[in-house]
């Protein structure tokens, strides 16, 4: 099951995962090694800092976020999951339309509709108890 | 080509088998609800695999809904844990004592 | 291919959990406008009442509808009016539910609502798809309900514990779903028993129906998957401790008897069946009936008595013949409503008057209230099986059930007749700690400063409408009877 040898055509598909991975290898590294043989090395205070120009970086990374950035992710998880529906219901709709009768399609437009509206209705919701507000 | 049906069972049940020892064994809720989230997936990882061997698409539809489910299952589940944070800070299930069982 | 016409046809059958569904969402929109959340009630209590009116029309249907996806049949019909039956009976305990906070009152009766059409839905599904997100819409209902008291810990830790415990039986379940979709290649119901027909019970199917047990299981509070119902039941509100100690629990029932009548009869897997199920019930029962002797918290020991009950009715279980089954669960779970809510309305009036829920808060109550004293009695009678009440005809049924397997000489026989004798020992422990309850009533004095408990207008009608029914259901089980068995799932 595992250990089998490959056939020439399996071995021929999986060449290019090969390519890719050899390629993407050295896209990455390469210019590091490039910049590591060809670059000068002079540390100075300046030049340690994690990026040269902007803000100076104060403090630890690991800090506690704020309890509300959790209700807001958590919203936009949700209505992102949703999404999801809306690709295969698309492909249906125009199934519907172009090869079934009208009225079936009409029906498949208003459940989506409906769908949304439902979803809007909790986000409506979430708004109006002023979750989604930073104060 | 592809990974066959008892390779992939295997995986499935592999993922199954860790996501539940996960939820027995770790004592943060956090990562309880990751392991939580590998069982779907091994439970969606198996769907898929038999609904390939067996030619039907129905399966698919159950793994979109079993997605969806599972990020709401984990909004909800969060939300009573961010509820709770409100009362004491920590999310370690060894110190949620209050009742006894 | 269905036309637009006919799915819109179709629509009637969903009369009642279309209703609860549109009025949950415009409960919560109201929430946003109106000031004061107690003015929602009318409105929730309207749409239960209407919900049980439209599903006690008598429309159902044998043919799936909505493509497979759910069948609007007797069976359904029942746990519809049921369902709505204690959806209005929990409103009615709500109302004045001191501890519920009444800024958040539109919400809690939002969701209620939305929980009470996911077990209309989930007592119609006739496909796996629609299983599974009909009881994730209860669970998750259920989840957040349980953690509603806004200031109290003990609350929210209640609603964690039980959605952790919750998610990880329903990711078994799903994964007995995958399995069942493997051995048949189809999530519709009717088709799986079609694929199942002529074949041998193989490994797989028993993992699959273990694992399948296991969600539903949770839901009903079946033995390796109670360790929730104690603490959930001591932290929720409760009238939600109500709510699911009977309405989630009737669902659990509700699609255990649906997957099981209509998938495994084809299926040569008897013995495994009687033996699994049987143990598990008769476990179920005992570990309930035992650690109840030991509570000191009202609610915790009518969580530990409800595992029991869960216990007695999946003991029906066992004789997988539609003839017996059904109707003896059915009947049960129709008993139990009433003798539990009215319990459970005793414990609000005691924990509105002392603001807590211990045995000793119930002292010296036949002094300071005999009504509630002896409704509680009553209550507590028909929940031991005591015989002119309705816990007694439930338990009667599932008793002669038993004894009818053995007689008929169904494989296994006499397995089933030690099950009858687990079930008279357990009903004997029983009646032990309802007996604590009583002597606390009855023999012992108040202490002091106790207050009178005042019972209000809802609360008394909810706890009127239990007691009649728990006489009515046990002095003429007759047209209960006839109607539960009517309603049965269709034998195939």
């Amino acid at each position: 099951m595992w250990g089998c040898a490959l056939h020439p055509e399996q071995f021929y598909t999986l060449s290019f995962l090969g390519v890719f991975v050899v390629v993407g290898l050295l896209f990455a590294l390469g210019p590091l090694i490039l910049a590591y043989m060809l670059a000068p090395y002079r540390p100075g205070r300046t030049k340690n800092e994690t990026y040269e120009c902007g803000l100076e970086a104060r403090g630890d990374s690991w800090i506690q976020f704020r309890v509300q950035y959790y209700v807001i992710a958590l919203a936009f998880l949700i209505f992102d999951l949703e999404a999801v529906f809306l690709f295969p219901a698309a492909m249906v709709l125009r199934e519907r339309f172009v090869e079934q009768s009208l009225s079936l399609g009409l029906l498949a437009a208003v459940e989506i509709v409906l769908f949304v509206a439902i979803l809007a209705i909790g986000l409506v919701y979430a708004w109006a108890k002023k979750l989604l507000e930073w104060n | 080509m592809g990974p066959t049906l008892d390779q992939m069972l295997v995986l499935s049940a592999a993922l199954f088998g860790i996501g539940m020892i996960g939820t027995i064994v770790r004592r943060s809720t956090i990562a309880v609800f990751m392991s939580i989230e590998l069982m779907l997936n091994a439970a969606n990882l198996a769907i898929l695999a038999f609904g390939r061997a067996h030619g039907v698409m129905e399966g698919g539809i159950l793994v979109f809904v079993v997605m969806t489910v599972a990020a709401v299952e984990v909004g909800v589940g969060l939300a009573i844990l961010v509820a709770l944070f409100y009362f004491r800070d920590s999310t370690n299930l060894d110190e949620i004592d209050q009742l006894k069982g | 291919m269905v036309g637009a016409s006919e799915l819109w046809q179709q629509m009637r059958y969903l009369m009642p959990e279309g209703l609860l569904l549109c009025a949950g969402l415009v409960i919560l929109l109201f929430d946003l406008v109106v000031k004061k959340g107690r003015s929602l009630y009318p409105l929730a209590m309207l749409a239960t009442a209407g919900a049980a009116a439209l599903a006690l029309l008598p429309l159902e249907s044998s043919e799936p509808l909505f493509f497979g996806m759910i069948q609007s049949d007797a069976f359904a019909r029942y746990f519809k009016v049921f369902s709505a039956l204690a959806g209005f009976l929990v409103v009615l305990m709500s109302m004045d539910y001191k501890p519920l906070p009444a800024r958040f009152v539109g919400e809690y009766l939002g969701i209620l609502v939305l929980a009470l059409a996911a077990i209309m839905l989930l007592a119609e599904s006739t496909n796996l798809l629609m299983i599974f997100l009909s009881l994730e819409f209860l669970s998750l209902s259920s989840y957040i309900l349980v953690g509603f008291l806004r200031n109290d810990k003990k609350s929210k830790e209640a609603s964690l514990k039980y959605f952790l415990f919750g998610a990880m039986c329903t990711a078994v379940m799903l994964y007995g779903f995958a399995l069942l979709y493997g051995a048949s290649g189809s999530l519709d119901l009717p088709a799986i028993k079609a694929a199942f027909a002529n074949r041998q019970n193989t490994p797989l199917t028993c993992l699959a129906m273990l694992f399948i047990l296991a969600g539903f299981g949770f839901k009903v509070a079946m033995v390796p998957f109670h360790a929730w119902v104690p603490d959930a039941y001591e932290g929720a509100p409760t009238p939600i401790t109500a709510f699911l100690s009977v309405g989630s629990k009737a669902g659990g029932f509700a699609v255990l008897l649906r997957v099981f009548f209509t998938v495994f009869p084809g299926l040569d897997y008897h013995p495994y069946w009687l033996a699994v199920v049987g143990v598990l019930a008769v476990f179920t029962m005992t570990v309930g009936n035992v650690i109840a002797c030991s509570q000191d918290n009202l609610k915790r020991l009518l969580g530990y008595s409800s595992i029991a009950q869960a216990g007695y009715v999946l003991l029906g279980f066992v004789v997988m013949d539609g003839r017996f089954t059904q109707p003896a669960v059915m009947i049960y779970l129709l008993a139990y409503l009433f003798m539990n809510l009215g319990a459970f309305v005793v414990v609000i009036v005691i924990a509105n008057t002392t603001g807590q829920e211990e045995i000793d808060d119930l002292a010296g109550l036949s002094e300071r209230s005999p009504l509630l004293a002896w409704s509680m009695f009553i209550f507590l009678l028909s929940l031991a099986g005591v015989p002119p009440l309705g816990g007694w005809i439930g338990k009667y049924y599932i008793f002669a059930t038993l004894v009818k397997g053995y007689l008929e000489g169904l494989s296994g026989g006499n397995l089933m007749l030690w099950f009858a004798v687990a079930l008279a020992v357990n009903s004997v422990i029983a009646a032990y700690y309802y007996f604590r309850i009583v002597k606390a009533m009855f023999f012992e004095h108040a202490r002091e400063r106790m207050a009178r408990p005042v019972v209000g207008g809802p609360l008394l009608t909810a706890l009127y409408v239990s007691l009649i029914l728990t006489f009515a259901v046990g002095l003429w089980p007759q047209p209960f009877l006839n109607w539960v068995s009517r309603m049965a799932l269709p034998l195939l």
